[in-house]
């Protein structure tokens, strides 16, 4: 019965640190899905209005919202981007990221004589995949036997003695998380004016290329990260700190390059 | 059994309660309002030192304490009182002291290296707003035992004082605000009205700031239940909060303006 007792202690206390999380997860996301909108041009919003409405940042996370009631079409591993060792996407069985992407742009460019309802989803599966392969923790390289699965790290809250008992072990899918969780208050509105403060310069930069280009850079971000990220790594306070800018940048990437996916597609028929 | 279960869904509530942190919340607002009342001159220069927005910055000081060489900073985070119970700004832990410092330090900030522009930028995005918690004004135990005592909550364990000043008073029944929402609703003030909480030194807001830091000792004694206070007392409490909160957004601002004033 004790056992019972604590692994249900241990859901409820999960529970209450991933509500702060989500909520603050949520506006962080909507902060890039604000920045996307802010940079289309005049015909990609008026196609993403005449599919989605006046705003998308719902749509960021609309398949995680199918599987919760029990409605997705796709297994949960559609999430996570996978990578050869040249950084292109791995030729896999089954659902994947990448081939998921390009066959709803395949169905989003060919929208003439479809159904509304089936252009809409494409649209949202595009928008979700693009900001899961924006998260490292979602990225698994072939080149990197540990990342092809999820693992578990430490993390300490600080560097003193008093503090670095203070250990917790998170799933490196869910890390990243983290850095929404120190924000809390800030809205998707002001995580957007903040993208373009500090990123706003290199936009054109960010969206440069195409769809494997971005996973390419991704992807190679992934593999410096995974030099260190391994199975049980502790991570300081000071090191979960300088990770911090790394993060939002990639939040930057995800808005800048949506709008330029957004604008290529409502151009694209 | 049944202890058992209560106790479990006890500490599930406590848990998604205490998620609700006061501590980013009211950062975020008070940045937020600094933010909206920068001249186009200082944004332009904080801009040139940091990155992000002021609120991005707002618990910087929080993430950086605990680790070297940012370690001394951590103990400014509150005014320290002497023992006939002024601010005391001969003490360099008292946060009023540091601001001070940090302000006249800036007057040569054009000579100075970037990155400790960038660090006493930092510095005061985060003091000016600490300075002004209710629940971080520090006082010789002699003089105010009560600064030092506990709280209860419904299962009769020991409560912060401290935490509930900081983390719980200012959003009793905002739960979903936003720090926006915050600004939109509560930095209403007109020219003349911010011209007049901004006027003085930062010893003078910090001295005017006590009769609220005293009133925390009336609103919640010592031994009082947290999770028991009266509507009115809520009330109150949020309102002493937001007293607070409201003079240090637009101070921060003034102070930011000031460094940067053409």
């Amino acid at each position: 019965m004790k056992k019972v007792a604590l692994l249900l202690l241990s859901v409820f206390a999960v529970i209450g640190a991933s509500a702060q999380t989500g909520a603050s997860m949520k506006r962080v996301l909507e902060g890039s899905m604000i920045l996307a909108q802010r940079n289309l041009s005049e015909d990609g919003k008026e196609f993403v209005r005449s599919f989605l409405g006046q705003s998308f940042y719902e749509d960021v996370q609309y398949l995680y919202y199918l599987e919760k009631k029990n409605q997705a079409e796709y297994s949960s591993d559609i999430h996570f981007l996978y990578l050869d060792k040249n950084f292109r996407p791995m030729k896999r069985e089954g659902d994947d990221l990448i081939a998921t992407i390009e066959a709803s742009m395949a169905i989003v460019r060919d929208r003439e004589g479809r159904e509304r309802a089936e252009v809409v989803m494409a649209l949202r599966t595009i928008i979700n995949l693009m900001s899961d392969m924006h998260n490292i923790g979602h990225v698994r390289l072939e080149s990197v036997p540990h990342s092809m699965q999820d693992f578990k790290i430490w993390r300490y809250n600080g560097d003193t003695p008093k503090y670095i008992k203070r250990k917790y072990q998170v799933e490196w899918s869910r890390f990243w998380n983290v850095y929404s969780g120190s924000h809390s208050g800030m809205t998707g509105a002001m995580w957007a004016d903040d993208y373009e403060l500090a990123y706003g310069a290199k936009a054109n930069e960010y969206a440069a290329g195409s769809l494997y280009d971005w996973v390419a850079d991704i992807g190679k971000s992934a593999n410096e990260i995974y030099k260190w990220a391994v199975p049980d790594y502790e991570m300081s306070r000071i090191q979960r700190n300088d990770l911090e800018d790394f993060y939002f940048e990639m939040m930057a990437k995800l808005g800048y390059r949506l709008a330029k996916m957004l604008d290529m597609l409502a151009q694209q028929q | 059994m049944k202890k058992l279960i209560v106790l479990i869904i006890s500490f599930a509530v406590i848990s998604v309660n205490s998620a609700m942190a006061w501590g980013g919340f009211a950062h975020s607002a008070i940045t937020e309002i600094a933010e909206r009342n920068l001249t186009p001159q200082a944004r332009e220069q904080i801009h040139h030192y940091l990155n992000h927005s002021l609120p991005f910055y707002a618990i910087w000081m929080d993430q950086y304490r605990y680790t070297d060489p940012y370690r001394p900073s951590g103990k400014w985070h509150s005014n320290w009182m002497d023992a006939d119970g002024a601010v005391d700004m001969a003490n360099e832990k008292c946060a009023a002291y540091q601001v001070t410092r940090i302000q006249k330090l800036m007057k040569n900030y054009k000579n100075m290296p970037k990155e400790e522009v960038r660090l006493n930028l930092l510095y005061l995005i985060h003091l000016v707003a600490d300075m002004h918690c209710p629940g971080h004004n520090v006082w010789p135990k002699k003089s105010h035992p009560q600064y030092y005592y506990h709280l209860t909550n419904n299962k009769g364990k020991k409560e912060s004082f401290h935490k509930v000043w900081d983390v719980d008073a200012i959003q009793y029944g905002r739960k979903k605000w936003t720090a926006s929402y915050y600004a939109d609703k509560m930095a209403t003030l007109s020219p003349k009205e911010i011209k007049k909480i901004c006027k003085g030194t930062p010893y003078k807001w910090a001295a005017t700031s006590l009769p609220n830091a005293e009133k925390t000792f009336e609103l919640t004694p010592k031994g009082s239940n947290k999770q028991k206070y009266s509507k009115q007392t809520r009330e109150e409490m949020r309102r002493i909060c937001d007293e607070e909160a409201v003079k240090a957004g637009y101070r921060l601002a003034y102070v930011m303006n000031q460094i940067f004033k053409k």
